[in-house]
């Protein structure tokens, strides 16, 4: 997912980068599933913003939790039958 | 009183029961030449009382037999707390003890094979099973603390989901829809998983318990104290499944 928030925050970056100069300036942007970084450079300066993309929850989130729990629920059970058969080995 | 723990308790009073009759037995052996000894110095001055060499390490075997699974046992337990999910608070505390059980026993494990005589080794031998209660009290303790952990592990799961089914249901409900009963399901969630949690840390007090060294009392009391932890384990399980429900319910009542 994009972060719509992203284009004012490259903009106003641009805008304090190109302040005060009158040369050209390069914009790289990258971005991964997490964040969107832009990097402004000018002949003077270089500015750096990221941001974050926001994760929505989604139902299939929900579900794997639930599948998850139902596999902690078993390993549970079985540390409860583990109790229920320590060895004595003579104590 | 079940027919396990009978069993259990028939096989611990046959097992260290025969144990120390390897080393009572060249103890007696041990006292019957010194008393001969004792005997035949007066009357005969050249005669040495010995003990039988192969009857003292016979019972130095014995004796050492039955820590060698201890130190293993040890390094088990320890290892699967680490391994497990989750923590309850007392893992360090743990294994603590048992770094401190396990120099111990090697040092009886030492001091066994340095013994002279047979009384030294059935008096050492003693030690293995009431200094240090690996099977009996340390064993339970760190299973006790991992299902702890699988509890609250399952709880932070569950609080995770809730917080995500939430904003599910403030989305839908920007749009109208009727979110009411998957909020109240959710509730019902959060709920039970904080009851989970807190029975499941009502456990972290046996990690505080410690060997009865022969004292019976203390030994019911720490049988008693572990019985109860296996309880509340279970109803710690118990209200976490309740609050798996829950959710599932939630997310059910979304997707409609």
């Amino acid at each position: 997912m994009r972060p719509t928030r992203l284009i004012p925050v490259a903009a106003c970056l641009c805008a304090i980068a190109l302040a005060g100069c009158s040369g050209s300036s390069t914009t790289d942007e990258t971005s991964d599933a997490t964040s969107t970084t832009v990097r402004v450079t000018t002949s003077t300066s270089t500015v750096v913003a990221t941001s974050t993309t926001p994760v929505a929850p989604t139902q299939e989130a929900v579900d794997e939790t639930l599948a998850a729990l139902d596999q902690q629920l078993a390993e549970i059970d079985k540390a409860l039958t583990a109790i229920d058969n320590i060895p004595s080995e003579g104590e | 009183m079940s027919i396990i723990i009978r069993k259990t308790l028939v096989a611990s009073t046959v097992a260290m029961a025969s144990l120390l009759a390897t080393a009572s037995a060249a103890m007696a052996q041990q006292t019957d030449t010194t008393t001969r000894s004792t005997v035949s110095r007066s009357t005969v001055a050249r005669t040495t009382p010995t003990l039988d060499p192969a009857r003292l390490e016979s019972a130095k075997t014995a004796a050492i037999a039955t820590i060698d699974p201890r130190l293993t046992q040890l390094t088990v337990i320890s290892t699967n707390m680490s391994t497990n999910a989750g923590d309850c608070g007392t893992e360090a505390t743990l294994k603590s003890q048992f770094q401190d059980d396990s120099a111990g026993l090697s040092s009886l494990k030492s001091q066994i094979s340095a013994a002279t005589t047979a009384s030294d080794v059935s008096t050492l031998a003693r030690k293995v099973f009431g200094d240090y209660r690996v099977y009996a009290l340390q064993t339970p303790k760190a299973y006790t603390a991992s299902t702890c952990g699988l509890v609250t592990t399952g709880t932070d799961a569950v609080d995770a989901a809730a917080v995500a089914l939430t904003e599910i249901a403030s989305a839908k409900a920007a749009l109208g829809v009727d979110v009411s009963a998957a909020t109240a399901a959710i509730t019902s969630a959060q709920s039970q998983s904080s009851a989970a949690r807190s029975t499941a840390l009502a456990t972290n007090s046996t990690a505080d318990l410690v060997a009865d060294k022969g004292d019976k009392a203390l030994d019911a009391s720490n049988k008693a104290a572990l019985g109860a932890a296996r309880v509340q384990l279970a109803d710690a399980r118990s209200q976490l499944s309740a609050a798996r429900q829950s959710l599932k319910q939630a997310s059910a009542a979304l997707k409609r």
